[in-house]
């Protein structure tokens, strides 16, 4: 683009001499990058360091969780066995503790491996300290975030010889863990010699982790898995949970694609508003420069130079932009990929950035805006001298078209003046107006479908909560002689119902293949009587239980499962469970599972009439279901306490994992929710201050392109306050416009969207809410912003001085 | 008659970078109420920057401009704003109506900003001033749909919205053809039998020969001020 020494000097008098507007276009191009370059860096990020970090712990393929205490010597013969690569085992279990200061005594989770300096797969790597050894313990990095603690702190643990404290003297990363964050618990770690002091025999396990011998499939390892528990099973050691994890792909795959989608619809918008930005800055300019292009024109200049011109001028203002919102974009991304995975365990290095994000920041930041700027330049350069010099006035545009002069007649003519001039300014530039509107339109609605996305997650979970009508779910940690278990329940007089449940492991086959779960933690026989008057899972078809299905083979199924395969209300499965050979089984009905796919046990219902049959304990029992005179969380707390404490003293073990007290579940569910719909509604928020800045560059547009008008307003008579409260007025109009059309796209789009949002990012099937607060939650910030974003240019426009627009 | 302007040795001079570019110098005027005075001269000798500075657009350097009772550089530019709205209506050469108000709006907002009558009264006014310029038939028509003349006699109407005692007019019929020019011009002579004050700065020395008085700017000085027929 060469070009002669006159012309230079044309860009560079163009540039400096405007020192506003250059300013503001700048700001406006480095806002664009800054967004798109944070956001697909971030994208790029997560995805590198995720499975990376996954990679690097060793990931097991099978983990098998079990009922009993297992002797490390018995991990050596499944070591031994074809197709297994290798073996390690572990020890989780439930604890109370204090953190120092605490009054109050805590659920968490200890767990211990009998070498740390010895591990093979689920690695967990010291970052700060010892490996715990002694008396001394380590927390888990996530853990000693949240709850703050540091080397040397003493914590205290219930142990089976009373409150015992416990050095703090090693933080280590556990690739596993679900963060305190998400709703998970606080993880410490023992030497294994300290065992016994929480009532565990030394040399023993509870967990094993499996790796199998490569190639690596589901099916494979699923079959591995079961013969593992067969051998177990023959040992005496029943397997409660069975995990499956690809290696290839981190735990946290599902939430981070939701996230991405996000990020994605997050990118479009910024793109969207990048580009709102570019166009509206190069209109103003060529608006600006019009009196200019006449005058070019009427000497002799062609089109071609005239758009060389003003390209070159974009060029520089993209390159200057360039220049600052790459690092700020580099930044911009670590620092949120940081933030993001390190709710997910997972540390970043010192700085990182996206090589790639970098190439299309350079490419498409010299690229679009030329590309943008291409067509008002072309048409400005292409305006007739006549029509450029004759230019002086303030526009007589406004009335070029038929809807300007509706809007005359139907609206403006029955307005204030000032009133009229704003909702008329609004109208002038049709094309800046219908793209700052798209952007205000887009926060406005994802924020209503967020909004509505956390009011279906409360309807959804007052829905679940009406269908469980027990206070308490008592999971043991061995099967319970139901005698027992009532005399000790009904010695609380709060208890008024008690019933018993069951559970087993099974696999479900469908012509001699095993079946596809949509859980990936497994299948468990849920057995409950046929007359349950404490739960019901909403059943999406067929039936749920009636006296009829006693001691018949039905069975009520997941309907995402039965979707899966293509499994109907009466069709028939083979169903093994864990010591029992195969049996046919009827589907009788479908259910909804709240917990959705992933990460979560499958359960599939049974009459427990008919597993009683065979059972060689057909009295003891899995769970109880209580109900009782609660009305509150501090009431049902209360009785929970008092449950495991009676239960403590007659030496019965409650599963903590699978207790459960109701409204306790409910502000847990809640919770677990809250980072994400958190994180979501911060986005929202976030393309709303992106759309504020958008409606502020197009204020600050209209201000200088309007500076004329602003000087004869003055010279009319019009104080600062007018001038003020005039393009006040244009921001609200703005506001009020998005809000109008963001509101019934809302409505529309919010239940499809929300539930799709739902099962990507919570994973769950959502009963749909919309959410009417989140309509004037939106008109208030609408306005909050509109109003933060005109105040400056409204004050700018108010410090024009008249003879800067004005030379007769 | 009583004085509406009184100009004492006023000086005024732009700084280009380092160099002051002096545009009017030692300026000196009186002009009573009811004149009807023309300003004319060659381009860039001062005839814009004596209106600037006698409608408070702009200030002066040195010395004193007093306009209907007011010492302009003694008040700021807000001050200035309301001082304009009440006491000078400003004709442009290129019309400068509100693109998006209807020609009835656009008189109203001079009155609006001023706040001095109800809003009947603002309504009635301005229907009355649409009768004075011949534009009664126009009030709702947006200023694109109607004609160069048209949109003149309707910032004519604005000017004298608040009924003030000075108009200030830049080439009025500069951008109008001959025959619209003497209709405006027939307007601005009608005012002046009202007892308006009127100055208008003109390049069309007919127009200025038909005014009350006539004053020559030449390189930012008087270098000639004649009465021609006075009235009033």
């Amino acid at each position: 683009m060469l070009m002669q020494s006159s012309l230079w000097q044309k860009v560079r008098a163009d540039l400096l001499a405007h020192k506003a507007r250059t300013a503001l276009s700048i700001k406006s191009l480095t806002i664009g990058f800054f967004v798109i370059g944070t956001l697909l860096g971030m994208m790029d990020l997560q995805q590198a360091y995720l499975d990376n970090a996954h990679k690097q712990s060793q990931p097991s393929h099978i983990s098998l969780i079990f009922r009993q205490d297992a002797d490390v010597d018995l991990a050596e013969g499944i070591k031994r066995m074809a197709d297994v690569a290798g073996v390690d085992v572990l020890t989780q279990f439930a604890v109370s503790y204090k953190t120092p200061g605490a009054s109050q005594w805590q659920t968490g989770t200890v767990l211990f491996r009998p070498d740390y300096q010895q591990q093979h797969y689920d690695m967990m790597s010291l970052r700060s300290g010892n490996y715990p050894t002694g008396q001394a313990i380590a927390a888990e990095r996530l853990t000693a975030q949240f709850a703050g603690l540091k080397l040397g702190d003493s914590i205290e643990f219930a142990t089976a010889d009373g409150g015992q404290q416990l050095s703090l003297q090693g933080i280590i990363r556990h690739p596993f863990v679900k963060p305190p964050t998400f709703g998970g618990q606080l993880y410490f770690f023992i030497a294994p010699e300290l065992a016994p002091l929480f009532g565990i025999p030394a040399h023993t396990f509870r967990q094993m982790l499996v790796q199998i011998k490569p190639p690596y499939s589901a099916d494979k390892a699923r079959q591995i898995a079961e013969a593992i528990r067969a051998k177990m099973a023959a040992k005496g050691i029943a397997t409660n949970v069975t995990l499956l994890q690809d290696p290839d792909r981190h735990w946290g795959w599902p939430i981070f694609s939701g996230i991405n989608i996000v990020l994605r619809v997050m990118a479009w918008a910024s793109l969207a508003l990048s580009a709102v930005l570019i166009l509206n800055t190069l209109a103003a300019l060529i608006t600006q420069q019009t009196e200019q292009i006449g005058i070019m024109k009427a000497l002799g200049a062609s089109r071609w130079t005239i758009a060389k011109i003003y390209l070159t001028e974009v060029l520089i203002l993209s390159l200057v932009a360039l220049l600052i919102g790459i690092p700020l974009s580099c930044l911009g991304a670590f620092y949120s990929s940081s933030w993001l995975l390190d709710l997910f365990n997972i540390e970043l290095p010192d700085f990182a950035y996206s090589p790639h994000t970098l190439l299309v920041l350079v490419i498409g930041g010299l690229s679009a805006p030329l590309l943008a700027a291409l067509w008002p330049i072309w048409k400005g350069a292409a305006m007739p001298v006549r029509q450029a010099l004759a230019s002086y006035g303030l526009g007589a545009d406004f009335a070029s078209q038929a809807f300007d002069r509706w809007l005359e007649r139907a609206i403006a003519s029955h307005l204030p003046t000032l009133y009229a001039v704003a909702l008329g300014n609004l109208m002038r530039r049709k094309a800046r107006l219908f793209w700052t509107q798209s952007v205000l339109i887009i926060a406005g609605v994802l924020f209503i479908v967020i909004m509505s996305l956390i009011a279906s997650v409360n309807l959804t979970l007052d829905h679940e909560l009406a269908r469980s009508r027990y206070a308490v779910r008592l999971g043991f940690s061995q099967d319970q002689a139901a005698a027992t278990v009532t005399a000790i329940a009904q010695g609380l007089p709060a208890t008024t119902a008690i019933e018993f449940w069951g559970r087993t492991p099974a696999e479900l086959f469908q012509n001699g293949q095993l079946i596809k779960q949509s859980g990936s933690l497994g299948i468990q026989m849920i057995t409950l009587p046929t007359d349950t008057t404490l739960y019901q899972p909403m059943i999406t078809e067929g039936r749920w239980f009636e006296r009829s299905d006693n001691q018949q083979n039905h069975l009520v199924l997941n309907a995402a499962t039965a979707e899966l395969n293509g499994l109907k209300v009466g069709d028939s499965l083979s169903v093994k469970r864990l010591q029992h050979p195969a049996s046919n089984w009827q589907v009788i009905g479908l259910y909804r599972s709240f917990a959705g796919a992933g990460y979560a046990v499958e359960a599939v219902y049974a009459p427990l009439s008919t597993v009683q049959q065979d059972s060689p304990t057909p009295n003891r029992h899995a769970f109880a279901l209580l109900s009782a005179d609660i009305t509150t969380l501090e009431q049902e707390k209360a009785y929970k306490e008092a449950l495991t404490s009676a239960f403590q003293q007659q030496h019965i073990k409650l599963d903590y994992y699978t207790t459960l007290a109701k409204l306790e579940q409910r502000q847990f569910a809640q919770h677990q929710f809250s980072p994400m719909t958190g994180m979501l509604l911060g986005l929202a928020i976030m393309i709303a201050t992106v759309g504020g800045i958008g409606l502020s560059g197009t204020m600050a547009l209209s201000v200088l392109q309007r500076t004329r008008e602003i000087c004869v307003l003055r010279a009319i008579g019009a104080r600062s306050s007018a001038i003020f409260k005039l393009f006040m007025l244009e921001g609200l109009c703005h506001a009020l416009l998005a809000w109008m059309l963001s509101v019934p796209l809302a409505y529309l789009l919010a239940e499809p969207l929300a539930k799709q949002l739902g099962l990507i990012t919570l994973n769950i099937q959502l009963d749909f809410a919309f959410s009417w607060l989140a309509v004037g939650l939106w008109f208030v910030l609408v306005i909050l912003l509109a109003l933060i974003a005109t105040y400056l240019p409204a004050r700018n426009a108010t410090r024009i001085a008249v003879r800067e627009g004005l030379s007769y | 008659m009583p004085n509406i302007i009184q100009l004492s040795h006023v000086y005024k001079a732009y700084q280009l970078g380092q160099i002051s570019n002096p545009v009017l110098h030692d300026i000196s005027l009186t002009i009573t109420r009811g004149e009807f005075v023309a300003i004319v001269g060659p381009s860039g000798n001062g005839k814009s920057t004596l209106l600037n500075l006698l409608t408070g657009i702009d200030r002066p350097c040195q010395g004193d401009v007093q306009v209907n009772g007011s010492h302009l550089q003694r008040l700021n530019e807000e001050q200035l704003s309301a001082w304009r709205g009440k006491h000078v209506g400003i004709v442009f050469q290129f019309f400068q109506l509100l693109p998006s108000l209807n020609i009835l709006q656009n008189i109203l907002l001079p009155m609006d900003f001023a706040a001095t009558l109800n809003k009947r009264q603002r309504l009635e006014r301005a229907r009355y001033l649409l009768n004075l310029v011949g534009l009664h038939d126009q009030a709702q028509q947006l200023p694109g749909q109607v004609s160069g003349g048209q949109q003149q006699r309707a910032a004519i109407a604005r000017a004298l919205a608040n009924d003030p005692a000075l108009i200030v007019a830049d080439e009025p019929t500069g951008n109008l053809d001959a025959a619209t020019a003497d209709a405006v011009f027939e307007l601005f002579a009608n005012l002046q039998q009202q007892g308006k004050t009127l100055i208008m700065v003109t390049h069309n020395e007919s127009l200025a020969q038909a005014a009350s008085r006539r004053i020559a700017l030449y390189a930012g000085r008087i270098h000639e001020d004649q009465y021609l027929n006075r009235a009033g």
